[in-house]
Protein backbone atom coordinates (compact mmCIF):
# COMPACT_ATOMS: atom_id res chain seq x y z
CA UNK A 1 0.00 0.00 0.00
CA UNK A 2 2.91 2.52 0.49
CA UNK A 3 6.09 2.60 -0.65
CA UNK A 4 8.53 4.02 1.88
CA UNK A 5 12.51 3.67 2.07
CA UNK A 6 13.21 1.20 4.33
CA UNK A 7 15.20 2.76 6.97
CA UNK A 8 11.81 4.68 7.80
CA UNK A 9 9.75 1.47 7.14
CA UNK A 10 12.11 0.34 9.91
CA UNK A 11 12.01 3.26 12.34
CA UNK A 12 8.08 3.24 11.78
CA UNK A 13 7.40 -0.57 12.60
CA UNK A 14 10.20 -0.34 16.04
CA UNK A 15 7.73 2.81 17.15
CA UNK A 16 4.58 0.70 16.96
CA UNK A 17 6.27 -2.10 18.26
CA UNK A 18 7.66 -0.18 21.05
CA UNK A 19 4.40 1.14 22.10
CA UNK A 20 2.73 -2.22 21.66
CA UNK A 21 5.65 -3.59 24.21
CA UNK A 22 4.98 -0.87 26.37
CA UNK A 23 1.28 -1.18 26.91
CA UNK A 24 1.76 -4.93 27.34
CA UNK A 25 3.82 -4.17 30.05
CA UNK A 26 1.64 -1.90 31.31
CA UNK A 27 -1.37 -4.50 31.33
CA UNK A 28 0.82 -7.05 32.71
CA UNK A 29 0.66 -5.54 36.28
CA UNK A 30 -3.21 -4.61 36.06
CA UNK A 31 -4.80 -7.57 35.52
CA UNK A 32 -4.60 -9.10 38.94
CA UNK A 33 -7.80 -8.05 40.82
CA UNK A 34 -7.24 -6.89 44.31
CA UNK A 35 -7.80 -8.66 47.00
CA UNK A 36 -11.33 -7.87 48.26
CA UNK A 37 -11.69 -9.69 51.14
CA UNK A 38 -9.72 -8.95 54.31
CA UNK A 39 -7.39 -12.04 55.54
CA UNK A 40 -8.19 -12.68 58.74
CA UNK A 41 -5.37 -13.96 61.38
CA UNK A 42 -5.72 -17.50 62.59
CA UNK A 43 -5.83 -16.39 66.67
CA UNK A 44 -6.13 -13.30 67.89
CA UNK A 45 -2.99 -12.93 70.46
CA UNK A 46 -4.00 -9.84 72.27
CA UNK A 47 -6.02 -10.74 75.24
CA UNK A 48 -7.30 -8.64 78.28
CA UNK A 49 -9.81 -7.15 80.50
CA UNK A 50 -10.64 -4.08 80.20
CA UNK A 51 -12.61 -2.30 83.51
CA UNK A 52 -15.47 0.21 83.14
CA UNK A 53 -16.27 2.03 86.24
CA UNK A 54 -19.42 3.14 85.65
CA UNK A 55 -23.54 2.30 86.95
CA UNK A 56 -24.93 -0.27 85.67
CA UNK A 57 -28.37 -2.13 86.35
CA UNK A 58 -30.55 0.31 88.00
CA UNK A 59 -32.97 3.35 86.80
CA UNK A 60 -31.17 6.37 87.50
CA UNK A 61 -30.54 9.01 84.78
CA UNK A 62 -27.35 7.86 83.85
CA UNK A 63 -27.23 4.49 84.84
CA UNK A 64 -25.86 1.90 81.44
CA UNK A 65 -25.18 4.87 79.28
CA UNK A 66 -21.40 4.90 79.83
CA UNK A 67 -21.34 1.15 79.87
CA UNK A 68 -23.16 0.81 77.05
CA UNK A 69 -21.11 3.51 74.71
CA UNK A 70 -18.04 1.32 76.34
CA UNK A 71 -19.51 -2.13 75.30
CA UNK A 72 -20.26 -0.70 71.39
CA UNK A 73 -16.54 0.48 71.54
CA UNK A 74 -14.59 -2.62 72.75
CA UNK A 75 -16.82 -4.79 70.65
CA UNK A 76 -16.07 -2.15 67.87
CA UNK A 77 -12.29 -2.29 68.13
CA UNK A 78 -12.32 -6.20 68.67
CA UNK A 79 -14.10 -6.59 65.49
CA UNK A 80 -12.04 -4.06 63.42
CA UNK A 81 -8.64 -4.42 64.71
CA UNK A 82 -8.86 -8.80 65.40
CA UNK A 83 -8.22 -8.18 69.18
CA UNK A 84 -10.04 -10.48 72.38
CA UNK A 85 -9.92 -7.64 74.48
CA UNK A 86 -12.66 -8.74 76.83
CA UNK A 87 -14.95 -6.02 79.54
CA UNK A 88 -15.26 -6.14 82.91
CA UNK A 89 -17.85 -4.49 84.69
CA UNK A 90 -17.65 -2.49 88.00
CA UNK A 91 -20.90 -1.13 88.73
CA UNK A 92 -19.92 2.54 90.67
CA UNK A 93 -21.99 5.51 90.80
CA UNK A 94 -21.43 8.94 92.73
CA UNK A 95 -20.55 7.33 95.99
CA UNK A 96 -16.41 6.64 96.63
CA UNK A 97 -16.44 4.06 99.19
CA UNK A 98 -18.29 1.60 96.40
CA UNK A 99 -15.70 2.76 94.47
CA UNK A 100 -12.56 1.99 96.73
CA UNK A 101 -14.36 -1.21 97.09
CA UNK A 102 -14.72 -2.10 93.45
CA UNK A 103 -10.88 -0.40 92.61
CA UNK A 104 -9.71 -2.88 95.31
CA UNK A 105 -10.75 -5.78 93.02
CA UNK A 106 -9.74 -4.75 90.23
CA UNK A 107 -6.53 -3.71 91.16
CA UNK A 108 -6.44 -7.55 92.33
CA UNK A 109 -7.58 -9.01 88.99
CA UNK A 110 -4.27 -9.50 87.41
CA UNK A 111 -6.12 -9.98 83.59
CA UNK A 112 -7.25 -6.09 83.93
CA UNK A 113 -5.02 -4.31 82.06
CA UNK A 114 -6.73 -0.36 81.92
CA UNK A 115 -10.26 1.08 83.29
CA UNK A 116 -12.18 3.15 81.72
CA UNK A 117 -13.75 5.92 84.56
CA UNK A 118 -14.76 6.52 86.47
CA UNK A 119 -17.57 8.69 86.51
CA UNK A 120 -17.71 11.23 88.63
CA UNK A 121 -14.62 13.25 89.82
CA UNK A 122 -15.54 11.97 93.73
CA UNK A 123 -15.12 8.68 93.15
CA UNK A 124 -11.96 9.47 91.00
CA UNK A 125 -10.33 11.40 93.94
CA UNK A 126 -11.09 8.46 96.28
CA UNK A 127 -10.09 5.23 93.53
CA UNK A 128 -6.82 7.15 92.13
CA UNK A 129 -4.91 5.94 94.83
CA UNK A 130 -5.71 2.78 94.76
CA UNK A 131 -5.42 2.68 91.13
CA UNK A 132 -2.17 4.47 90.73
CA UNK A 133 -0.21 1.63 93.12
CA UNK A 134 -1.48 -1.13 90.90
CA UNK A 135 -0.41 0.25 88.08
CA UNK A 136 -3.14 1.07 86.07
CA UNK A 137 -4.46 3.58 83.83
CA UNK A 138 -7.34 5.04 84.01
CA UNK A 139 -9.01 7.14 81.11
CA UNK A 140 -12.32 9.23 82.59
CA UNK A 141 -15.16 10.17 80.29
CA UNK A 142 -16.61 12.29 82.65
CA UNK A 143 -14.89 13.59 85.78
CA UNK A 144 -14.26 17.20 85.11
CA UNK A 145 -12.84 18.35 88.33
CA UNK A 146 -9.59 20.40 87.39
CA UNK A 147 -7.23 19.51 90.26
CA UNK A 148 -7.88 15.30 89.07
CA UNK A 149 -4.72 16.54 86.19
CA UNK A 150 -2.65 18.64 88.92
CA UNK A 151 -0.18 15.75 89.25
CA UNK A 152 -1.58 14.28 92.05
CA UNK A 153 -3.16 11.01 90.51
CA UNK A 154 -0.14 9.93 88.03
CA UNK A 155 -2.26 7.15 85.69
CA UNK A 156 -5.57 9.58 85.46
CA UNK A 157 -6.20 10.83 82.04
CA UNK A 158 -9.56 12.16 80.34
CA UNK A 159 -11.04 12.74 77.05
CA UNK A 160 -13.48 16.02 78.45
CA UNK A 161 -12.61 19.52 79.35
CA UNK A 162 -12.22 20.04 82.96
CA UNK A 163 -14.02 22.46 85.06
CA UNK A 164 -11.18 25.19 84.55
CA UNK A 165 -13.35 25.63 80.94
CA UNK A 166 -16.35 24.78 81.90
CA UNK A 167 -17.34 26.93 84.94
CA UNK A 168 -16.17 29.96 82.71
CA UNK A 169 -18.04 28.83 79.58
CA UNK A 170 -20.96 28.87 81.78
CA UNK A 171 -20.58 32.00 83.52
CA UNK A 172 -19.52 33.69 80.29
CA UNK A 173 -23.02 32.12 78.63
CA UNK A 174 -24.91 33.48 80.91
CA UNK A 175 -23.51 37.05 80.76
CA UNK A 176 -23.66 37.19 77.08
CA UNK A 177 -26.79 35.45 76.42
CA UNK A 178 -29.26 35.45 79.50
CA UNK A 179 -28.95 39.52 80.76
CA UNK A 180 -28.40 38.25 84.16
CA UNK A 181 -29.66 40.60 87.11
CA UNK A 182 -28.24 38.15 89.72
CA UNK A 183 -27.66 34.50 89.47
CA UNK A 184 -28.29 31.95 91.85
CA UNK A 185 -26.08 29.03 91.66
CA UNK A 186 -26.83 25.53 93.22
CA UNK A 187 -24.25 23.94 94.99
CA UNK A 188 -24.97 20.17 95.70
CA UNK A 189 -22.45 20.08 98.71
CA UNK A 190 -20.35 17.09 97.19
CA UNK A 191 -16.42 17.21 95.22
CA UNK A 192 -17.70 18.19 91.74
CA UNK A 193 -20.53 20.46 92.02
CA UNK A 194 -18.96 22.87 94.87
CA UNK A 195 -15.84 23.66 92.85
CA UNK A 196 -17.78 24.07 89.91
CA UNK A 197 -20.11 26.43 91.42
CA UNK A 198 -17.17 28.05 92.98
CA UNK A 199 -15.40 28.34 89.49
CA UNK A 200 -18.78 29.53 88.21
CA UNK A 201 -19.28 32.70 90.88
CA UNK A 202 -15.72 33.02 90.54
CA UNK A 203 -15.41 34.04 87.12
CA UNK A 204 -19.04 35.70 87.46
CA UNK A 205 -17.85 38.10 89.67
CA UNK A 206 -14.89 38.91 87.05
CA UNK A 207 -17.76 39.73 84.91
CA UNK A 208 -18.89 41.95 87.35
CA UNK A 209 -21.99 39.64 87.31
CA UNK A 210 -23.51 39.49 90.81
CA UNK A 211 -24.38 36.00 91.60
CA UNK A 212 -24.62 33.81 95.24
CA UNK A 213 -24.68 30.25 95.97
CA UNK A 214 -27.28 27.93 97.80
CA UNK A 215 -26.28 25.09 99.01
CA UNK A 216 -28.74 21.75 98.85
CA UNK A 217 -27.50 17.83 99.68
CA UNK A 218 -27.65 15.32 97.07
CA UNK A 219 -30.87 13.53 96.59
CA UNK A 220 -32.33 16.09 98.46
CA UNK A 221 -36.63 15.81 97.89
CA UNK A 222 -37.55 19.14 98.79
CA UNK A 223 -35.83 22.45 97.72
CA UNK A 224 -37.91 24.93 99.02
CA UNK A 225 -35.45 26.42 101.03
CA UNK A 226 -33.37 27.32 98.18
CA UNK A 227 -35.99 28.00 96.03
CA UNK A 228 -37.33 30.85 98.03
CA UNK A 229 -33.71 32.77 97.85
CA UNK A 230 -35.44 33.28 94.20
CA UNK A 231 -36.56 36.64 94.69
CA UNK A 232 -37.51 39.31 92.15
CA UNK A 233 -33.63 40.43 91.33
CA UNK A 234 -32.55 37.08 90.41
CA UNK A 235 -33.40 36.03 87.03
CA UNK A 236 -31.11 33.16 86.25
CA UNK A 237 -30.63 29.72 88.18
CA UNK A 238 -27.50 28.03 87.44
CA UNK A 239 -27.53 24.11 88.37
CA UNK A 240 -23.99 22.43 89.16
CA UNK A 241 -25.46 19.36 90.36
CA UNK A 242 -24.37 15.85 89.72
CA UNK A 243 -27.43 14.06 89.66
CA UNK A 244 -29.74 15.02 86.27
CA UNK A 245 -32.93 14.01 88.33
CA UNK A 246 -31.99 16.52 91.12
CA UNK A 247 -31.94 19.01 88.41
CA UNK A 248 -35.31 17.94 86.92
CA UNK A 249 -36.44 17.81 90.56
CA UNK A 250 -35.44 21.73 91.51
CA UNK A 251 -36.74 22.68 88.65
CA UNK A 252 -39.97 21.20 88.61
CA UNK A 253 -40.56 22.54 92.19
CA UNK A 254 -39.38 26.30 91.23
CA UNK A 255 -42.13 26.43 88.83
CA UNK A 256 -44.76 24.88 90.76
CA UNK A 257 -43.60 27.76 93.28
CA UNK A 258 -44.05 30.15 90.53
CA UNK A 259 -40.31 31.09 89.91
CA UNK A 260 -39.45 30.62 86.26
CA UNK A 261 -35.49 31.99 85.95
CA UNK A 262 -33.47 31.06 82.94
CA UNK A 263 -31.86 28.01 84.03
CA UNK A 264 -28.67 26.80 83.07
CA UNK A 265 -27.43 23.32 84.06
CA UNK A 266 -23.80 21.40 83.91
CA UNK A 267 -22.51 18.27 82.18
CA UNK A 268 -23.84 16.20 83.96
CA UNK A 269 -27.28 17.32 82.92
CA UNK A 270 -27.22 16.75 79.49
CA UNK A 271 -29.28 13.53 79.68
CA UNK A 272 -32.62 13.09 78.50
CA UNK A 273 -33.90 13.01 82.36
CA UNK A 274 -33.23 16.50 82.95
CA UNK A 275 -35.99 17.39 80.20
CA UNK A 276 -36.49 21.00 80.41
CA UNK A 277 -37.68 23.00 77.60
CA UNK A 278 -36.13 26.45 77.09
CA UNK A 279 -33.11 25.53 79.62
CA UNK A 280 -29.24 25.53 78.70
CA UNK A 281 -26.83 23.00 79.57
CA UNK A 282 -23.57 22.84 79.09
CA UNK A 283 -21.41 19.48 77.84
CA UNK A 284 -18.68 18.45 77.35
CA UNK A 285 -19.79 15.90 74.22
CA UNK A 286 -21.56 17.10 71.46
CA UNK A 287 -24.79 15.88 70.43
CA UNK A 288 -22.99 13.32 68.58
CA UNK A 289 -26.53 12.42 67.07
CA UNK A 290 -25.75 15.83 64.62
CA UNK A 291 -22.31 14.92 63.69
CA UNK A 292 -21.23 12.55 60.54
CA UNK A 293 -18.49 11.32 62.36
CA UNK A 294 -20.54 9.26 64.71
CA UNK A 295 -23.51 8.21 62.64
CA UNK A 296 -22.60 4.93 62.45
CA UNK A 297 -21.70 4.31 65.68
CA UNK A 298 -25.05 5.33 66.62
CA UNK A 299 -27.00 3.12 64.08
CA UNK A 300 -25.39 0.55 65.78
CA UNK A 301 -25.63 2.02 69.40
CA UNK A 302 -29.78 2.43 68.94
CA UNK A 303 -29.72 -1.51 67.15
CA UNK A 304 -28.43 -2.91 70.10
CA UNK A 305 -29.51 -0.58 73.07
CA UNK A 306 -32.92 1.38 71.89
CA UNK A 307 -32.76 5.10 73.30
CA UNK A 308 -29.68 7.30 72.15
CA UNK A 309 -28.03 9.74 74.83
CA UNK A 310 -25.32 11.65 73.46
CA UNK A 311 -23.67 12.08 77.47
CA UNK A 312 -21.83 8.84 76.99
CA UNK A 313 -20.19 9.37 73.54
CA UNK A 314 -17.00 9.90 75.57
CA UNK A 315 -17.02 7.03 76.98
CA UNK A 316 -16.76 5.17 73.73
CA UNK A 317 -13.49 7.78 73.15
CA UNK A 318 -12.09 6.45 76.57
CA UNK A 319 -12.65 3.36 75.20
CA UNK A 320 -10.74 3.98 72.09
CA UNK A 321 -8.10 5.25 74.02
CA UNK A 322 -7.61 1.85 76.30
CA UNK A 323 -7.82 -0.07 73.94
CA UNK A 324 -5.37 1.69 71.48
CA UNK A 325 -2.79 1.59 73.91
CA UNK A 326 -3.33 -2.41 74.77
CA UNK A 327 -3.20 -3.11 70.95
CA UNK A 328 0.10 -1.22 70.41
CA UNK A 329 1.45 -2.21 73.81
CA UNK A 330 0.52 -5.89 72.94
CA UNK A 331 2.16 -5.45 69.88
CA UNK A 332 5.43 -3.87 70.91
CA UNK A 333 6.18 -6.08 73.90
CA UNK A 334 4.54 -9.57 72.49
CA UNK A 335 1.83 -9.04 75.82
CA UNK A 336 -0.54 -6.96 77.09
CA UNK A 337 0.71 -5.67 80.45
CA UNK A 338 -0.47 -3.05 82.75
CA UNK A 339 2.68 -1.07 82.14
CA UNK A 340 2.54 -1.45 78.64
CA UNK A 341 -1.07 -0.26 78.20
CA UNK A 342 0.13 2.85 80.76
CA UNK A 343 3.26 3.43 78.42
CA UNK A 344 1.13 3.28 75.20
CA UNK A 345 -1.64 6.08 76.50
CA UNK A 346 0.13 9.46 76.75
CA UNK A 347 1.17 8.01 72.97
CA UNK A 348 -2.40 7.48 71.90
CA UNK A 349 -3.80 9.93 68.83
CA UNK A 350 -7.41 9.91 67.70
CA UNK A 351 -7.50 12.29 64.37
CA UNK A 352 -11.61 11.82 64.12
CA UNK A 353 -13.30 10.48 67.11
CA UNK A 354 -17.11 9.40 67.19
CA UNK A 355 -17.84 12.57 68.79
CA UNK A 356 -16.28 14.87 65.75
CA UNK A 357 -13.21 15.91 68.06
CA UNK A 358 -9.04 14.47 68.24
CA UNK A 359 -7.87 12.78 71.07
CA UNK A 360 -4.23 13.30 72.12
CA UNK A 361 -2.99 14.15 75.82
CA UNK A 362 -1.23 17.31 77.10
CA UNK A 363 1.67 16.80 80.19
CA UNK A 364 -0.75 17.07 82.47
CA UNK A 365 -3.05 14.48 81.13
CA UNK A 366 -5.83 16.06 79.92
CA UNK A 367 -7.41 16.22 76.35
CA UNK A 368 -5.52 18.73 73.71
CA UNK A 369 -7.92 21.22 72.67
CA UNK A 370 -10.77 19.74 74.60
CA UNK A 371 -13.96 21.95 74.38
CA UNK A 372 -17.06 23.03 75.81
CA UNK A 373 -20.31 23.22 74.34
CA UNK A 374 -23.92 25.14 75.55
CA UNK A 375 -27.14 23.55 74.32
CA UNK A 376 -30.69 24.21 74.35
CA UNK A 377 -33.21 21.95 75.26
CA UNK A 378 -36.06 22.12 72.89
CA UNK A 379 -39.06 20.38 71.24
CA UNK A 380 -36.65 18.70 68.54
CA UNK A 381 -33.79 17.86 71.20
CA UNK A 382 -31.02 19.64 71.68
CA UNK A 383 -29.73 23.15 69.55
CA UNK A 384 -26.12 24.39 69.94
CA UNK A 385 -26.32 27.89 71.39
CA UNK A 386 -22.46 28.28 72.37
CA UNK B 1 -4.10 7.63 -4.92
CA UNK B 2 -0.42 7.65 -4.62
CA UNK B 3 2.06 8.98 -1.83
CA UNK B 4 5.10 9.03 -4.18
CA UNK B 5 5.06 12.93 -4.02
CA UNK B 6 4.53 12.98 -0.16
CA UNK B 7 7.38 13.99 2.19
CA UNK B 8 9.24 11.22 4.11
CA UNK B 9 8.53 12.62 7.16
CA UNK B 10 4.61 12.85 6.81
CA UNK B 11 4.51 8.96 5.57
CA UNK B 12 6.07 7.29 8.28
CA UNK B 13 4.04 10.35 11.01
CA UNK B 14 1.33 9.37 9.74
CA UNK B 15 1.96 5.94 9.71
CA UNK B 16 3.37 5.68 13.14
CA UNK B 17 -0.26 7.75 14.56
CA UNK B 18 -2.04 5.12 12.65
CA UNK B 19 -0.45 2.22 14.89
CA UNK B 20 -0.07 4.09 18.12
CA UNK B 21 -3.83 5.20 17.70
CA UNK B 22 -4.93 1.26 16.97
CA UNK B 23 -2.45 -0.27 19.77
CA UNK B 24 -4.05 2.45 22.48
CA UNK B 25 -7.62 1.95 21.03
CA UNK B 26 -7.50 -1.79 21.60
CA UNK B 27 -5.87 -1.25 25.16
CA UNK B 28 -8.44 0.98 26.23
CA UNK B 29 -11.16 -1.32 25.31
CA UNK B 30 -9.61 -3.84 26.70
CA UNK B 31 -9.26 -1.97 29.79
CA UNK B 32 -12.67 -1.06 29.41
CA UNK B 33 -13.54 -4.73 29.53
CA UNK B 34 -11.48 -5.34 32.40
CA UNK B 35 -13.10 -2.54 34.51
CA UNK B 36 -16.78 -3.48 33.81
CA UNK B 37 -15.86 -7.03 34.78
CA UNK B 38 -14.53 -5.60 38.16
CA UNK B 39 -17.88 -3.74 38.28
CA UNK B 40 -19.96 -6.52 37.72
CA UNK B 41 -17.59 -8.38 39.99
CA UNK B 42 -18.22 -5.96 43.09
CA UNK B 43 -21.89 -5.43 42.14
CA UNK B 44 -22.05 -9.53 43.10
CA UNK B 45 -20.08 -9.08 45.91
CA UNK B 46 -21.93 -5.74 47.42
CA UNK B 47 -25.50 -7.83 46.46
CA UNK B 48 -24.10 -11.41 48.60
CA UNK B 49 -22.92 -8.60 51.33
CA UNK B 50 -26.33 -7.16 51.69
CA UNK B 51 -27.86 -10.51 51.45
CA UNK B 52 -25.54 -12.33 54.35
CA UNK B 53 -26.13 -8.83 56.45
CA UNK B 54 -29.85 -9.51 56.00
CA UNK B 55 -29.59 -13.09 57.02
CA UNK B 56 -27.23 -12.44 60.16
CA UNK B 57 -29.97 -9.35 61.10
CA UNK B 58 -32.19 -11.71 61.14
CA UNK B 59 -30.39 -14.56 63.41
CA UNK B 60 -29.38 -12.26 65.20
CA UNK B 61 -32.98 -10.58 65.79
CA UNK B 62 -34.33 -14.21 65.71
CA UNK B 63 -32.03 -15.23 68.35
CA UNK B 64 -32.28 -12.00 71.20
CA UNK B 65 -35.55 -12.54 71.01
CA UNK B 66 -35.88 -16.56 71.28
CA UNK B 67 -32.80 -15.70 74.50
CA UNK B 68 -35.39 -13.08 75.65
CA UNK B 69 -38.60 -15.48 75.84
CA UNK B 70 -36.59 -18.13 76.87
CA UNK B 71 -34.87 -16.16 80.21
CA UNK B 72 -38.24 -15.30 81.29
CA UNK B 73 -39.55 -18.55 80.65
CA UNK B 74 -36.93 -19.83 82.80
CA UNK B 75 -36.93 -17.24 85.71
CA UNK B 76 -40.99 -18.32 85.68
CA UNK B 77 -39.56 -21.78 86.10
CA UNK B 78 -37.66 -20.86 89.03
CA UNK B 79 -39.78 -19.07 91.01
CA UNK B 80 -42.79 -21.61 90.52
CA UNK B 81 -40.51 -23.12 91.50
CA UNK B 82 -40.34 -26.17 88.52
CA UNK B 83 -36.68 -27.34 88.70
CA UNK B 84 -37.42 -29.68 86.19
CA UNK B 85 -38.86 -27.60 84.10
CA UNK B 86 -36.01 -24.80 84.67
CA UNK B 87 -33.60 -27.53 83.69
CA UNK B 88 -34.99 -28.09 80.94
CA UNK B 89 -35.42 -24.64 79.37
CA UNK B 90 -31.68 -23.87 80.63
CA UNK B 91 -30.97 -26.58 78.41
CA UNK B 92 -33.07 -25.43 75.12
CA UNK B 93 -30.80 -22.23 75.25
CA UNK B 94 -27.32 -21.55 73.20
CA UNK B 95 -24.33 -21.66 74.99
CA UNK B 96 -23.73 -17.88 74.94
CA UNK B 97 -27.22 -17.68 76.52
CA UNK B 98 -26.24 -20.29 78.53
CA UNK B 99 -23.23 -17.90 79.53
CA UNK B 100 -25.18 -14.65 80.08
CA UNK B 101 -27.08 -16.21 82.84
CA UNK B 102 -24.38 -18.06 84.44
CA UNK B 103 -22.74 -14.61 84.93
CA UNK B 104 -26.00 -12.73 85.96
CA UNK B 105 -26.47 -15.47 88.39
CA UNK B 106 -22.90 -14.96 89.62
CA UNK B 107 -23.27 -11.10 90.28
CA UNK B 108 -23.55 -10.20 93.82
CA UNK B 109 -27.74 -9.57 94.94
CA UNK B 110 -26.98 -5.70 95.31
CA UNK B 111 -24.93 -5.33 92.02
CA UNK B 112 -26.98 -7.89 89.80
CA UNK B 113 -28.80 -6.02 86.84
CA UNK B 114 -32.51 -6.63 85.97
CA UNK B 115 -31.60 -9.09 82.76
CA UNK B 116 -28.60 -10.64 81.99
CA UNK B 117 -28.37 -8.72 79.00
CA UNK B 118 -27.06 -5.56 79.68
CA UNK B 119 -23.82 -4.48 78.02
CA UNK B 120 -21.92 -5.07 81.25
CA UNK B 121 -22.14 -8.40 80.85
CA UNK B 122 -19.33 -10.05 79.01
CA UNK B 123 -20.75 -13.02 78.05
CA UNK B 124 -23.61 -11.39 76.33
CA UNK B 125 -23.26 -11.42 72.40
CA UNK B 126 -25.27 -9.81 71.26
CA UNK B 127 -23.83 -6.14 70.50
CA UNK B 128 -20.74 -8.28 68.64
CA UNK B 129 -23.24 -9.93 66.43
CA UNK B 130 -25.11 -6.33 65.72
CA UNK B 131 -21.52 -5.02 64.98
CA UNK B 132 -21.13 -7.85 63.03
CA UNK B 133 -24.16 -7.30 60.65
CA UNK B 134 -23.14 -3.35 60.56
CA UNK B 135 -19.80 -4.46 59.40
CA UNK B 136 -21.39 -6.71 56.79
CA UNK B 137 -23.33 -3.51 55.68
CA UNK B 138 -20.69 -1.64 55.41
CA UNK B 139 -18.83 -3.38 53.17
CA UNK B 140 -21.49 -4.13 50.93
CA UNK B 141 -21.19 -0.06 51.27
CA UNK B 142 -17.68 -0.13 49.93
CA UNK B 143 -18.18 -2.93 47.43
CA UNK B 144 -21.53 -0.40 45.81
CA UNK B 145 -19.22 2.36 45.90
CA UNK B 146 -16.09 0.68 44.58
CA UNK B 147 -18.63 -0.98 41.85
CA UNK B 148 -19.64 2.24 40.46
CA UNK B 149 -16.49 3.58 40.19
CA UNK B 150 -15.19 0.85 38.19
CA UNK B 151 -18.24 1.24 36.34
CA UNK B 152 -17.27 5.28 35.63
CA UNK B 153 -13.89 4.09 35.13
CA UNK B 154 -15.01 1.40 32.11
CA UNK B 155 -17.31 3.99 30.35
CA UNK B 156 -14.28 6.96 30.49
CA UNK B 157 -12.37 5.00 28.45
CA UNK B 158 -14.83 3.21 26.36
CA UNK B 159 -15.29 7.25 25.23
CA UNK B 160 -11.56 7.35 24.47
CA UNK B 161 -11.68 4.16 23.08
CA UNK B 162 -14.45 5.62 20.69
CA UNK B 163 -11.72 8.91 19.95
CA UNK B 164 -8.86 6.55 19.41
CA UNK B 165 -11.26 5.03 16.22
CA UNK B 166 -11.71 8.20 14.64
CA UNK B 167 -8.24 8.95 15.11
CA UNK B 168 -7.90 6.39 13.54
CA UNK B 169 -10.17 7.19 10.30
CA UNK B 170 -8.93 10.70 10.36
CA UNK B 171 -5.62 9.38 10.03
CA UNK B 172 -6.03 6.93 7.31
CA UNK B 173 -8.19 9.63 5.48
CA UNK B 174 -4.80 11.44 5.12
CA UNK B 175 -4.06 9.55 2.07
CA UNK B 176 -7.11 10.98 0.25
CA UNK B 177 -6.32 14.69 0.14
CA UNK B 178 -3.72 15.83 -2.60
CA UNK B 179 -3.46 19.19 -0.91
CA UNK B 180 -0.44 18.84 1.23
CA UNK B 181 -2.18 21.22 3.51
CA UNK B 182 -5.20 19.39 4.15
CA UNK B 183 -3.37 16.48 4.64
CA UNK B 184 -0.61 18.33 7.25
CA UNK B 185 -4.07 20.02 9.28
CA UNK B 186 -5.96 16.60 9.49
CA UNK B 187 -2.91 14.74 10.89
CA UNK B 188 -2.05 17.51 13.02
CA UNK B 189 -6.05 17.16 14.34
CA UNK B 190 -5.68 13.31 14.54
CA UNK B 191 -1.99 13.48 16.48
CA UNK B 192 -3.91 16.37 19.42
CA UNK B 193 -6.97 13.97 19.56
CA UNK B 194 -4.24 11.38 20.14
CA UNK B 195 -2.29 13.31 22.59
CA UNK B 196 -5.31 13.68 24.34
CA UNK B 197 -6.29 10.46 24.19
CA UNK B 198 -3.20 9.23 25.62
CA UNK B 199 -3.46 11.81 28.18
CA UNK B 200 -6.99 10.61 28.83
CA UNK B 201 -6.31 6.79 29.12
CA UNK B 202 -3.19 7.32 31.95
CA UNK B 203 -5.59 9.51 33.69
CA UNK B 204 -8.03 7.12 33.90
CA UNK B 205 -6.47 4.19 33.92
Amino acid sequence: MVVLVSRARFVAAALVVASMAFVAAACGGSGAAKPRVASTAATAVCVGKIAVMAPYGGLTALDSIQMNWARVAIDKYNLDHNTSFTIEPSNVDFRPEDGVREAKRLAADSEVVGVVGPQTSGVTEAVGPIFDAAGLVYVSPSATRTSLTDGSLKNFFRVVANDSKQGPAIANFIVRHLQPSTVLIVDGSETYSTALALDIAHRLTQLHTSSKIVKVQLEQKDYSAAIEKIDSTVNVVALPLLLATDGARFVKQMHAAGKFPEVIGSDMLFVSTFDVPGAYVSTFAPDSSKLAAGAQIIRLYQSIFGAFEPFGGPAYVAMQVVATAADAACRRDGEVTRRGVLSMVPQVRIPRTVIGDSVAFDVHHDLVGAKVRIYRIDAQGYVEVG
Amino acid sequence: MSTSHWPQWLSLTTVVVLGAAATLAGVTAWKSAVMSGHAVQNFTLSTKAVNDANALAHDSERNITSERQLFIDYQYALSAPDKNRAASIFGMMNPNTRNAIKWWNAQPAGDRPLSPFVSANPDWSAPSIVIGVQASLDRADEYLHEAKSDLSQANNLKFLSAMLTIVLLASGLTWTFESHKARVTLLTASIVVFVMCLIGTWWFW
